[in-house]
């Protein structure tokens, strides 16, 4: 009697408990073993994307053991996936890092021996570096943003470097010129296979930077109009990417991207800057010195720029200069050079906006302020200048913000202009309107509490 | 010259599948239409891509919802030709063996409904 009991007991409830429990427990079980067999592929980079790959496959094969079966079966064409994955990361045609670095068309930047300051923005930088490194199937586009000449290509140069190990598969530097040729020639595509179409070349670079830690430094690519190649790897990077660039991406991309606003040097910077090229004549005039870096707004280029001038001549003064660039109000000129100017940079900038945008650009340069000081400005004073609705005003002043000439104050819908900027506006200001247009404009800003500054 | 790896049978059904395939193909769908199992493919569509003659792209969607992405493969234009040739050398007419994209139900486990 007890032996019928039992055996009642196991077949009638025991067994199907059991049942539906391994029924239950089959998916788990599934989704474990193939997370497991894709962590025994070897490179961390095929780990992990195959398995979210092999994840999304197996969630929609349907029932409980079917699943189960199909996690087997991953798990027997692991020595399969294993000899598939160790021969492609053999071939030849896939460049070793060393090779990568001495690819002719495409030469590291050098880095600046004199490179100084900016110690938040390359501890921030390298992180996210080291963090796409450490997650290359789901890159976001880092993004530099800043004025021309305030040090983008210097840091990103710089923190490419400084991350180099962990991008043992190579590191690619494009500037604006580049082509998306040469970038499948460093990737040491034959150029003989270099496919024709756009669509092709652009496979082919995703082809050969997918799954391999690369890191690609784009320098200002977004005036590399002739490219969209090279465009299309900024919106949807296949290994991570650091781009250098002037304006902020759109809207839509910048959701999708990590956006880094580099501003001026601050004063300890600045100093350190002027100290690399000048030494110890820093210390016979320090006060100079700190006028100088306050009337160049921190800005790197034009304070190298400077200091190279007055390395040049030892007999100058600092307070020379600064005496110099304060009466002519020429900043610009006084120490732009043929080949990196401060000027061709912004001139660029200038001409790429609408005519309606250069004009408030150039009276923007009457708001008062003392000379070397920010003059902060809304857009009611914009609408004044421009004799327009303060509507019509703030869509003005946001096409200059997007092209980084007016730069967002720390209160909103505040805004400042560079002390460069405001330079370099004032110059056309004075080139392109009538002295009396200029008068009246200085009468109106007076009549509103507003005294422009005297030239 | 030669393809630079192994050509089995379950090869030129993966090829045979990404040459005629529409839609977005991946692991799954391309195993399903080859009549192979899931995990059979995958070192085949690896060493495909090794030699540069897929690519592969993950799925894009709504950040929010999506959970794993899958992985979309693709015949590259190079791989393109050289799948058509190898096609044509290996099985007399690469239409006729046209593999069926709506398999018929097959024994085993997977791919059941």
């Amino acid at each position: 009697v007890n032996g019928d009991a039992v055996a009642f007991v196991v077949t009638a409830i025991v067994l199907p408990l059991l049942l539906s429990e391994f029924g239950d427990w089959c998916p788990w079980l599934a989704t474990r073993l193939v997370r497991w067999a894709a962590r025994q592929l070897g490179d961390p980079a095929s780990c992990q994307r195959y398995e979210e790959e092999w994840i999304a496959n197996l969630n929609e094969v349907p029932g409980k053991l079917a699943r189960l079966a199909a996690a087997a079966g991953y798990l027997a064409n692991l020595p399969g996936m294993r000899r598939s994955i160790r021969h492609r990361l053999a071939r030849p045609l896939h460049v070793s890092p060393r090779e990568l670095l001495a690819a002719p068309s495409l030469p590291p930047l050098p880095e600046h021996f004199d490179f100084v300051g900016r110690d938040e923005e390359v501890k921030a930088l390298t992180g996210l570096l080291r963090a796409a490194a450490d997650d290359i199937t789901r890159c976001r586009p880092i993004y530099i943003v800043g004025l021309p000449g305030i040090g983008k290509t210097t840091l990103a140069t710089r923190c490419a470097h400084l991350t180099r190990s962990v991008f043992p598969d190579g590191l690619i530097f494009t500037r604006c010129w580049s082509s998306a040729d040469d970038l499948l020639l460093a990737l040491g595509v034959p150029p003989a296979q270099i496919p024709a179409s756009q669509k092709g070349k652009s496979m082919l670079l995703r082809a050969r930077v997918a799954g391999r830690r690369v890191l690609l430094v784009m320098d200002e690519p977004d005036n590399n109009h002739h490219d969209r190649v090279l465009a299309s790897l900024c919106s949807a990077p296949p290994c991570p990417v650091l781009i250098t660039s002037r304006h902020s991406p759109d809207s839509a991309a910048t959701a999708a991207s990590v956006v880094l606003t580099l501003g001026s040097l601050n004063e300890h910077e600045a100093r350190e800057l002027l100290r690399t090229k000048l030494g110890r004549r820093l210390d016979v005039e320090p006060e100079a010195a700190a006028e100088l870096a306050a009337a160049l707004g921190g800005h790197p280029l034009a304070l190298r720029l400077a200091a190279g001038l007055l390395a040049a001549r030892p007999s100058r003064t600092i307070t020379g200069l600064v005496a110099q660039l304060a009466s002519s109000d020429k900043t610009l000129s006084g120490i732009g050079s043929p080949v990196t100017s401060v000027r061709g940079t912004f001139d660029y900038l200038y001409q790429s906006q609408p005519a309606a945008a250069r004009c408030l650009l150039r009276r923007l340069s009457l708001i008062p302020g003392a000379l070397f000081e920010n003059a902060f400005f809304g857009k009611d004073e914009a609408a004044l200048l421009m004799n327009t609705t303060p509507e019509y005003a703030a869509h003005l002043i946001q096409t200059l913000v997007e092209a980084d000439l007016i730069t967002c104050a720390a209160e909103p819908d505040r805004y400042v202009l560079h002390p460069l900027v405001r330079t370099y506006a004032n110059e056309h200001l004075q080139h392109d309107e009538s002295p009396d247009r200029i008068q009246d404009l200085r009468d109106l800003l007076k009549r509103h509490g507003l005294n422009p500054p005297s030239t | 010259v030669g393809p630079g790896f192994r050509v089995t049978d379950a090869t030129l059904d993966v090829l045979e599948v990404l040459l005629h395939g529409v839609g977005d193909l991946y692991g799954l769908k391309i195993a399903k239409a080859a009549g192979r199992p899931t995990g059979s493919v995958f070192p085949i569509l690896a060493k495909l891509e090794g030699c540069g003659w897929v690519t592969s792209e993950w799925e894009t969607g709504d950040p929010a919802t999506r959970g794993p992405r899958r992985r979309f493969y693709q015949l590259s234009p190079d791989g393109l030709v050289q799948a058509r040739q190898l096609l044509v050398q290996r099985r007399d007419s690469p239409a006729r063996s046209r593999p069926q994209l709506a398999p018929a139900p097959r024994p085993g486990w997977e791919g059941g409904r």
